[in-house]
């Protein structure tokens, strides 16, 4: 029978008086072994489960904490463009607060345009067009032109349409006119 | 030692390799903290418009054009195609139904590029409006606007 080398032992140092096998006076020294495949099976199926949701483009817009984004089956994936939120207590764009939703009403604007708002869009176009001025080639700049009328709108859905319209009124007069509607995609059948 | 050791079964000289799995444990953990801090939990998307919000036309219409107009009012949906007359779709429990108007458009039976106006009243929540363009985005119409409802009231009234 072949010679072996012994294996670890818990040392005499560690008090395991404690610990009796074998019935009374027994002094027999205890070894611990942690089973790890259940922790292996359940990072594994972490893992598949986290690469298959993984999404490359990330987060694309912030969502406030309060702001309830309406639902919607059919709705395409999400660019970066400048946005406007609308709270129900505030009107932002970009972040920064603008104006308090409650001011928002065509009575209080019969023009129907929201000179704050109107400053912030405007301010954002011409900082567009100093950082990206619009090519020569007739292709590229209408592609320019495409991307540079896109906003997006990240609204709580009570919000009543009246505030909405206003501040797609004030959008459009600054030359915002594609509209994207930010909404939380439901799946089918739910 | 962790390399390759013989054991010997009934006579049969075999091979056991001890598999450290010390590695793969380190590389599991660091991947799945990387993937939950980069997870997205919610999809966003986008619905996109066209601006067409128009100031209110004291004019009547005199030919209406042939699209579907969709008004949201207090009490329900009002649903008009070209010169036939509206018709009504009313609430249901307080909540504006969409699987009625999805059927009234479904039996309608109109093509994928028809235009398509949903007009709410000042009132509706933006919610509910989504809620129709969503329905009739659902049914292949992908060319949906928004407009006020006082643009559209003229013609809605035939």
């Amino acid at each position: 029978m072949a010679i072996k080398a012994p294996g670890s032992r818990i040392g005499s140092s560690v008090n395991m008086k404690g610990l009796k096998v074998g019935g009374k006076g027994a002094r027999k020294a205890m070894l611990f072994d942690l089973n790890l495949t259940p922790m292996i099976d359940m990072f594994s199926i972490l893992v598949v489960f986290l690469l298959i949701t993984f999404s490359a483009t990330g987060e694309i817009l912030m969502q406030q904490n309060d702001i309830r984004l309406p639902k919607a089956y059919s709705g395409r994936a999400l660019d970066r463009y400048p946005l406007i939120g609308i709270s129900s207590q505030s009107l932002v764009f970009e972040g920064e607060e603008v104006m308090k939703t409650t001011l928002v009403a065509e009575k209080n604007f019969p023009d129907l345009r929201l000179p704050d708002l109107s400053k912030v869009l405007k301010a954002a176009r011409e900082s567009y067009e100093r950082a990206r001025p619009m090519p020569a080639d007739k292709e590229k700049a209408e592609k320019w032109l495409e991307e540079s009328r896109q906003i997006i709108i990240q609204a709580d859905e009570a919000i009543p349409f009246e505030v909405i319209r206003l501040v797609m009124t004030t959008a459009a007069i600054e030359g915002y006119s594609s509209i994207n509607f930010a909404i939380i995609k439901k799946a089918k059948g739910t | 030692m962790s390399g390759p050791q013989e054991i010997s079964k009934g006579g049969k000289k075999t091979l056991g390799v001890a598999l450290n799995l010390v590695p793969m444990i380190d590389l599991f953990s660091v991947c799945i903290t990387f993937l939950l801090i980069t997870a997205v939990w919610t999809q966003t998307g986008r619905i996109s418009v066209d601006q067409s919000v128009q100031k209110p036309q004291k004019q009547q219409q005199t030919e209406p054009p042939k699209r579907l107009t969709i008004l949201l009012d207090k009490n329900g949906y009002w649903v008009k195609f070209a010169d036939l007359s509206r018709e009504s779709i009313p609430k249901v429990d307080g909540k504006y139904d969409a699987a009625g108007l999805r059927k009234k458009v479904e039996e309608m039976k109109l093509p994928k590029d028809q235009k398509v106006i949903v007009a709410p009243e000042d009132q509706v929540a933006y919610s509910d409006m989504i809620t129709a363009m969503d329905t009739c985005m659902s049914l292949g119409m992908a060319n949906v606007v928004v407009a006020d409802a006082n643009s559209v009231a003229g013609e809605m009234e035939k």
